[in-house]
Order: structure tokens, then sequence, then C-alpha cells
């Protein structure tokens, strides 16, 4: 029970951080290339997300919008807050606060990985096994 | 998915701080050296408001993930949410929000305390000069991140003899999010 | 909590210059209320204890010197530093060198503060910052 793998969007719907720990089915058989694998997540997303302001009975104005995405197993509890805390513990502390990162563009950085991989386990996301197989 | 919601029993996470001394007195010495090194107050201004702009868009991120707080659904409320959230963590005071224009698209943030400022005089030579500048790249940075594209500037500087700041901030443009691929893409 | 300055080779100098009138600033506001300080041995061991501590909430890890006017600072865990991703150890050995001149780039302010310091307090020498595996540091001073 774990993780399958992270995406990060910028408010442009560009994917600005991928990581795989474990993808039983390569990307040839879906999207095609991992561009377009990246893209159709971002659209579905889109789509959710919309769909539900369509839906909310008040008015509200969307925020500025930062996607982070992770796919888990179906086993997972609800990880609302977890995302919530990887927002603010793991991205803003290791890529925003990191001086090379500018706003928006793609990213890389080993301690942000590290941070990442360890507040998964921690959470239980995450087996010793899946980062040594990642790492292959 | 996440916007600045509430979130539970997480410990909020603790906010770095550092020296306000060393803070002010950095300040005022990197003012220094831009002057000395541009020789021209215009210039000067306008360096310090793309240093803001810089930090404002990062600070923005960091804001989102320490403040929890909900949704803004007006420009009025992101005025307050600044006022009375933003400055308060990132400087330590917090600001009225007045002088509202019938349209709503515009107000002044007003603080009479401002540690941007301790222990500085303007000389005259230096009229001129908005000190405080950065200030309002900060606002105008973060809050394109929320997709509100604003315009700052100072009309009031109790360091020119005024009695309080007075940043004046004139929302351009709510822009709507779009959708960023064309259908054929 | 962190300063952008435009870059270049004029950059480095302009944060040290920067950094210099802060350091002498707040030496004078840190030893208001203390008695003078002797040689320059107490006045270094000041910087390392008291100032670092106001300035980065930690003391100075290490001390070392030469008896001959050189003084090495050591920082294990520089604050200013701790966001910077360093390269894992043994990777290629250019980019372990662009991350030192990058972390170097960041030390120029800090170090002008130490030498500001020093000055003010009565020790003319240079401050030479060093990154060697971050986030930890070293300063180098060398009385003149």
């Amino acid at each position: 029970m774990g993780c399958f793998n992270i995406y990060v969007f910028n408010r442009q719907g560009t994917c600005v951080y991928y990581h795989e720990w474990f993808r039983p089915k390569s990307v040839r058989q879906g999207a095609g290339n991992l561009q377009d694998d990246q893209k159709q997540m971002f659209g579905l997303f889109w789509t959710l997300s919309n769909f539900c302001a369509t839906m909310d009975p008040k008015e509200n104005v969307g925020f500025g919008r930062r996607e982070l995405i992770l796919n888990t197993h179906r086993e997972a509890p609800d990880l609302t807050e977890v995302l919530q805390a990887l927002y603010d513990d793991i991205f803003v502390e290791y890529v925003v606060k990191n001086p090379l990162y500018v706003p928006g563009q793609p990213f890389q950085s080993d301690q942000f990985v590290n941070a990442l991989n360890a507040f998964l386990r921690q959470n239980g996301l995450l087996q010793q096994q899946q980062i040594m197989q990642a790492a292959v | 998915m996440l916007r600045g919601g509430p979130s539970g029993a997480r410990n909020p996470p603790s906010l770095e701080q550092i020296n306000a001394e060393v803070f002010t007195l950095t300040y005022g010495s990197i003012v220094r050296q831009l002057i000395a090194d541009f020789e021209d107050i215009e210039e000067v201004n306008k360096q310090l408001e793309q240093m803001g702009y810089n930090m404002g868009i990062r600070l923005v991120d960091e804001f989102l993930a320490k403040a929890k707080i909900s949704r803004c659904s007006s420009f009025r409320d992101t005025a307050d949410v600044v006022a009375k959230q933003a400055l308060p963590m990132f400087l330590n005071v917090s600001a009225n929000v007045t002088n509202w224009s019938p349209d709503q698209t515009e107000c002044s943030l007003v603080l009479t305390d401002n540690p941007l400022a301790d222990f500085v005089e303007l000389p005259e030579e230096y009229r001129e000069l908005k000190y405080c500048n950065v200030l309002a790249g900060v606002v105008r940075g973060a809050l394109e991140m929320v997709n509100m594209d604003v315009e700052c500037r100072w009309v009031s500087d109790m360091l020119r003899g005024d009695d309080c700041y007075e940043l004046r901030i004139k929302l351009k443009e709510h822009r709507d999010e779009k959708f960023p691929y064309k259908d054929d893409d | 909590m962190f300063h952008e300055k435009q870059s270049g080779p004029a950059a480095a100098a302009a944060l040290e210059a920067v950094g210099y009138r802060v350091g002498q600033q707040l030496a004078e506001r840190y030893t208001r209320d203390k008695p003078r300080l002797g040689d320059a041995l107490e006045i270094i061991k000041f910087v390392c204890k008291d100032f670092w501590q106001a300035l980065f909430k930690k003391q100075v890890d290490n001390l070392k010197t030469n008896h001959r006017g050189v003084y090495v600072l050591q920082d294990n865990g520089f604050r200013w530093l701790q966001r910077l991703s360093a390269p894992p150890p043994g990777s290629d050995p250019a980019r372990e060198e662009a991350a030192r001149q990058l972390a170097l780039s960041y030390l120029h302010l800090p170090a002008g503060i130490v030498r500001g310091a020093l000055c003010h307090l009565g020790v003319s020498c240079t401050v030479e910052p060093d990154p060697k595996q971050l986030p930890s540091c070293t300063f180098t001073v060398r009385v003149m």
C-alpha cells in the first residue's frame, strides 16, 4: 500500500515536478508520453474543480491555484490533511524557500526529494522497497 | 488541490523569525547601497519595487501555508487579509483599510508604525526617495499570484512628514482562471 | 527573510558593503551595556557567542586560531544556507563547484557583517567566507 506518483502543477497548468515511485502500467500504454499524461491529468482535475465550483451554491472567486496530485493506493485513508501538510511543510519549506526556485518554473531539489520521501514514509504511504525500486 | 483551508488538528508550522534590528538595519543598508550604485532616486525606487515583487511572488506561498485562511471572495476581503494577517505575519504590524473608492476597486492601507523605517531619517536631498517601496512591490507580487493585478503607490510617508504611511492599492484586473490548453492541443 | 540583488561581479562587493555597515551598527548596539572588550581574541569570542546568537540564534560551533592573527569560525548549520539544496556526495565535480559558487554568493553579506562588527570593535581584518559542506561554512578572519 502506498503512493504511485506525484504531480505538481503551476498556475499555467505546466507540470513543474513529477516523480513516480511505482507505476505498474507504463505511460506508453496510456497517454503515450509523459507530457500528454501530465496534460491529461491536469485536464481531469481542472474539469473536476470547475464542476465543483459550478455546483457550489455560494459565489466564490477562486484563489490562484497550485495543484498537487498524489496518486495513492485505493486503500489509503483520507489524505486531505496529508496533502495540506505536504504543501505547508514540504513544498513551501524546501522548494519555495530554496533561493534557486523561480516561482512557476520546474525545479529540482534533493532536499525536497529527501523530505518528501521521509514525509510519505512517516505517513505510512511509502515502503522502503518502493524507494529502492524507484532508484533503480 | 490545495487551498488555504482549515486543517484540523495539525500543529501550525512555525514561522522562522529574524532579529528585527538586523532586518531593519540590513534594509537600510541595502537602500543606501542602491543609492550609491544608481545615483538616481527614481531608479532606486524602481529597484526597491522590483525587489519587493520578487519577494511577494514567493512570500504568498509561505503565507497561504501558514495563515490557514479560507478563500477570499473579493478584493475587499483580500485587502483585509493583507492588512490584518499578512502584514502582522511578516512585518509584525497591522494596517487599517480605508478610503475605498465607490466602485470598490481602490483602497488604502494605512500604517502608523513601520519597522522598515525604524532609525531612519530622510535627508532633504532624498525627498523623492520612496523608502518603503519594497512593500509596494511585495503587495503587487503577492496579489498577482492570486490572480489580482494591482498597482501600488505611496501617497503618504511619515519619513516625509506625513502623519501616517498610506499605500494606495488599485485593482486593475481580477483575472479569471482560463484553461491553459487549447482543445486541439 | 531573504534579499535579492541583481547578480554580477559588482554584486559581491555591494553585498559586502551592505553587510559591513550593518555589522558596524549592530556591534555598536550589542556592546552598549558591556564593559570594554580587551584583545582581539576576546573580541572574536564575543562575535562567536553573543553576536552570533543575536544574528543566527546559535553560537559558532568551532573556533580555531594559529595564534598569529588567523581565526577560523566554523558554523555547522549556517542559518542563511539552510534551504540551499546540496548535491549528493560523490556527484559530478562541476555540479559541486556550481553549488559551492552559489552558496558563496550568499555568504558575502554575512562576511561583511562579521568584518563590520570586528572592525568596529577595533580588530581590522579581512573575512573570507567558504561554504564547505552545505549547510556548514567557515569564515576565515585575518587580522591586519
